[in-house]
């Protein structure tokens, strides 16, 4: 796979989001409002850029009997210097993202990306992976919050739209709002790729940390399963 | 080595390095993040207390409940702004208020400077409702349904602003 498909991958084909629907959470909840969604997609790509790195960096390191903790604190290690960080330079993002930015440390997206990619590849791909689903999670969260705040509110960025300002859909800032137009989202981008979604291998029994327990006979029989089916 | 000796001496060298780093970024962030507290501390005074020209810290008796943090009076004697930080629902931060009470022992402001609940109970309007309530009536002020949790620490937080006011007022007459 070359360097640019491994950025790109991220952005549609394989949106963490709206493909591979990892980090439900931060993004139902921050998508209320353009700026934190923006925020909290920037803080996710600032961690997985540097999770990946630093991981892929001990990938040679770390015992495979230990390598779910380690990643958990490099996880949560850079997740709190980017709070941090935040707290100091940028309070009042801080402050609009509360609990959410602290919850990075168990977004799928980073342990996943760990667990499926930097463990298997170069710091440099590693690199450019988590800045590919980085920027893929961001521009999920743009398109959602977009949505929601322009409907919902009658702004986007928290300017006023005009028209839109005097017919606002209040539910769309709520939860069934947020499910409702991240159930669109999913479908418009299922529409855009044909439905196609990432081939199997890139899950398989060799990342998986239930293999040794399950014997790796649960996928194959699935597999056979939906082959039976086909 | 054999691999568990490895495995304990690569998570806790994976475990000091990540020390170290938070102890770096936490050296560079502390100061900043202090004096952005300080700054937020004393616009929160003023609004909570606008009549007021300018504030004088007054020294915590031991009698103070433990949320409240700090108390102020104001140097015209327009009345009094109580700084507190109570324990609300999920979050390990605590929430930040400010209270500003008058001359006439009525609430004159309130701001909530720190809220990390996932749940807001209106961080602009709630704090509206305790406006002109006095130690008699600000038990009154309803609660928010499905944030019961964090707007009763903050009705408690009230009442202790009112018990430092009263302490402050008996120790100076």
């Amino acid at each position: 796979m070359s360097k640019t498909q491994i950025f790109i991958k991220g952005l549609i084909k394989e949106n963490p989001v709206l493909v591979l629907v990892l980090g439900t959470c931060p993004t139902l909840a921050t998508t209320t409002s353009v700026i934190s969604a923006l925020a909290m997609g920037l803080a996710a790509t600032a961690v997985l850029v540097c999770s990946n790195m630093a991981i892929s960096a001990l990938r040679k390191i770390i015992p495979d009997t230990v390598r779910i903790p380690c990643y958990i604190v490099v996880i949560a290690g850079f997740v709190t210097v980017v709070s941090m960080l935040m707290q100091a330079f940028l309070p009042d993002l801080y402050e609009m993202l509360g609990v959410y930015l602290a919850l990075i440390v168990v977004n799928c997206i980073i342990l996943g990306r760990a667990e499926m990619f930097a463990r298997k590849n170069t710091v440099g791909d590693s690199a450019l992976d988590g800045l590919g689903m980085g920027f893929g999670f961001t521009l999920a969260l743009l398109a959602m919050s977009t949505v929601r705040e322009l409907f919902g509110s009658g702004t986007w960025a928290g300017y006023a739209i005009p028209y839109l300002a005097n017919f606002k859909i209040p539910i769309l800032t709520q939860a069934p709002g947020g499910f409702f137009v991240f159930g669109l989202l999913i479908a418009t981008v299922a529409a855009l790729t044909s439905g196609e979604y990432p081939k199997k291998n890139s899950f398989d029994c060799e990342g998986c940390p239930n293999a040794k327990f399950c014997g790796r006979d649960v996928c194959a029989e699935k597999e056979s399963e939906e082959n039976a089916h086909a | 080595m054999n691999n568990r000796a490895k495995s304990i001496l690569v998570l806790t060298l994976i475990c000091l390095i990540v020390t170290a780093l938070l102890a770096f970024v936490n050296l560079v962030t502390a100061p900043v993040i202090e004096e952005s507290n300080a700054q937020k501390v004393q616009n929160s005074l003023r609004s909570a207390l606008p009549a007021a020209d300018g504030f004088v810290a007054l020294d915590l008796t031991g009698d103070m409940p433990t949320t409240v943090t700090g108390v102020y009076q104001a140097e015209n004697g327009s009345g009094y702004a109580v700084t507190l930080k109570t324990k609300s629902q999920y979050s390990s931060d605590k929430m930040g208020l400010t209270v500003g009470i008058g001359a006439d022992g009525k609430i004159a402001g309130i701001v909530l400077t720190s809220y990390y609940e996932s749940k807001d109970f209106g961080k602009e309007s709630y704090p509206k409702t305790y406006l002109d309530a006095d130690a008699d009536t600000y038990a009154s002020v309803s609660l928010v349904s499905g944030v019961t949790y964090s707007s009763t620490a903050f009705r408690n937080a009230v009442g202790d602003a009112f018990t430092a006011y009263q302490i402050i007022k008996e120790a100076a007459q």
